[in-house]
């Protein structure tokens, strides 16, 4: 081993405070500033950085949980998971499933996590330029039922089971919180128009036909999933409906038939 | 041999995105922005920094790049990172002379190395990789460090110097980090920046500190300190106009706030030529 990694491995383990570490006798001695002193200021700001990080990451799950348990929080999470990327803003990805596991009892923190993880993919996904309404005219009959969609990079479907979404909106708005509940299984949107993240809520047959699209399925596809939620006669006009709305959201950057 | 002159700039945070494009614009001749805010895919962040460069010159200033670091250099930052710089154009490319964590892990922050011949040779050797992979020369600055290492048998700017010299690299010197240092491991701040050769200095940083009693520690929270400023203005006795920002990253004011600020850099750099 290099004197280098060496040392540097001795300080890092100092600085993660996970085992002791002969780390000091490397280290000067002052008497007015001791070794063991300088040491600690950068254990203290490594945990410090890592919080402000996290908490920038959740600012709503920081809100919600309150400093306290938001900080217990967190430094449970920094001494099980350091993080191995270049920046801050990917530190934190697993905290959802980490609070969904550790707090069973309460699923609405790890599904909150959860939400605002999401939310922030959609703010800074790749961007690509969706599709204009009009050009949905341009293919023929015969073309409709192979029509495949590609969506914007930032669209996803989700399912929760408690009113994250809700205790996200009044968290990040001001309003007065209401109590963390279950719900039955809801379906969620998230994605982003122009430059802001949006979300809402689906409704089953809504839900239904955009997983079907979502995974390269054809217009044909989709209309038959619709057919469970509408008779046969409807199903074209709903398919309609629902493709201009996400086209209108700017969910969609083209459509091609084979 | 250095990248051209700049003049007086700010480092770019998303709170002042809208006045530097609006009612402030044209405020500052550049701005400095945070590499890894940028390493994202899209949205917000890089729709923004297209339309700042449209208006003012970029430099990108980045803290991941561990050029002190043991692990091997991290070849798919690097990419990301000339990917960027293909975007943006970047003025110039900076980051720390420093390491940043080990065995795959990032501390988040910028650590300081041994001051010897063995760590120079290692620096040295990456930073050559490191201009050929981004096709251009590197800017490195001084950290603020708050321990010495036994084995050091060299002063910072013994290294730093000399490191500069062999990599044929350039220099960000953080004026408020000389400052912090000087105090917390008691040395002459001016003697230090009195060894650092003058060709080698692209770029000055001033930022605020905390007092902590017995430390300074660098946290970017505060306005430059008086102290600071002194030895700004030794600083451009030495080594004439230098372009010169101001990093804030914390208690983050109003961009008019940080403005008046770089009008007293302004203000000082003017003195210093009339004298
Ligand atoms: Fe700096």
């Amino acid at each position: 081993m290099s004197p280098l990694l060496e040392l540097q491995r001795m300080f890092q383990a100092d600085v993660l405070g996970a085992q002791p570490s002969s780390f000091a006798t490397e280290v000067v001695e002052h008497p007015a500033k001791p070794a063991a002193v300088r040491i600690a200021i950068y254990r203290d700001a490594y945990r410090i950085r890592l919080r402000e990080a996290l908490a920038s990451n959740y600012p709503q799950l920081k809100r919600w949980a309150g400093d306290e348990t938001f900080d217990a929080i967190a430094d449970a999470y920094i001494d099980t998971h350091p993080s191995h990327q270049p920046s801050v803003r990917w530190f934190g990805d697993t905290l959802a499933a980490v609070l969904s596991h550790s707090l069973p009892a309460q699923p609405w923190i790890g599904e909150l996590a959860q939400w605002e993880w999401l939310m922030s993919l959609a703010f800074d996904a790749v961007d690509r330029a969706t599709l204009h309404p009009g050009r949905l005219a341009e293919f023929s009959a015969e073309q409709w039922p192979e029509l495949q969609f590609e969506f914007h990079p930032s669209v996803h479907c989700l399912i929760l089971r408690t009113n994250a979404p809700a205790l996200y909106k009044a968290l990040s708005e001001g309003h007065t919180v209401a109590a963390p509940s279950h719900t039955h299984e809801m379906q969620w949107l998230i994605w982003r128009q122009d430059l802001t993240p949006r979300y809402r809520s689906l409704d089953p047959s809504e839900a239904g036909a955009l997983r079907v699209v979502l995974d390269n399925g054809t217009f044909e596809s989709m209309c038959t999933a619709l057919c469970e939620w509408y008779p046969e006669e409807d199903v074209p006009m709903q398919a309609a409906s629902l493709l201009r709305e996400w086209l209108d959201a700017q969910m969609i950057c083209s459509a091609a038939s084979p | 041999m250095l990248f051209p002159h700049l003049g007086f700039g700010l480092g770019v945070r998303p709170e002042h995105y809208e006045a530097l494009l609006g009612e402030r614009l044209g405020c500052v001749s550049w701005l400095e922005a945070l590499t890894e805010n940028y390493l994202v895919p899209g949205g917000r962040p890089l729709h923004y920094l297209e339309r700042l460069r449209a208006h003012y010159p970029i430099v990108l200033h980045g803290v991941s790049l561990s050029i002190g670091g043991s692990d091997p250099l991290n070849l798919e930052y690097l990419k990301q990172v000339r990917t960027l710089a293909e975007r943006c154009k970047p003025a110039w490319i900076s980051d720390h002379l420093c390491w940043t964590g080990v065995d795959g892990v990032n501390l988040h922050d910028l650590l300081p190395l041994p001051y010897t011949e063995a760590t120079v040779r290692h620096v040295v050797s990456r930073i050559d990789e490191v201009q050929h992979r981004l096709g251009r020369r590197l800017v490195l600055e001084n950290v603020s460090s708050y321990l010495t290492y036994a084995q050091s048998d060299m002063s910072e700017w013994e290294f730093l110097t000399e490191i500069a010299e062999r990599a044929d690299c350039l220099l960000l010197l953080d004026i408020n980090n000389v400052y912090v240092s000087s105090i917390n491991h008691d040395f002459d701040p001016k003697s230090y920046l009195r060894h650092i050769p003058v060709q080698r200095v692209q770029q000055f940083h001033l930022a605020g500190h905390r007092d902590c009693g017995t430390f300074l520690i660098d946290t970017h929270d505060e306005p430059v300190c008086e102290a600071v400023w002194e030895l700004y203005s030794f600083a451009l006795g030495r080594f004439g106009p230098v372009s010169t920002m101001i990093e804030r990253d914390g208690n983050i004011p109003g961009v008019e706030v940080l403005l008046e600020e770089l009008q007293r850099a302004r203000e000082i750099e003017r003195e210093i030529r009339a004298a």
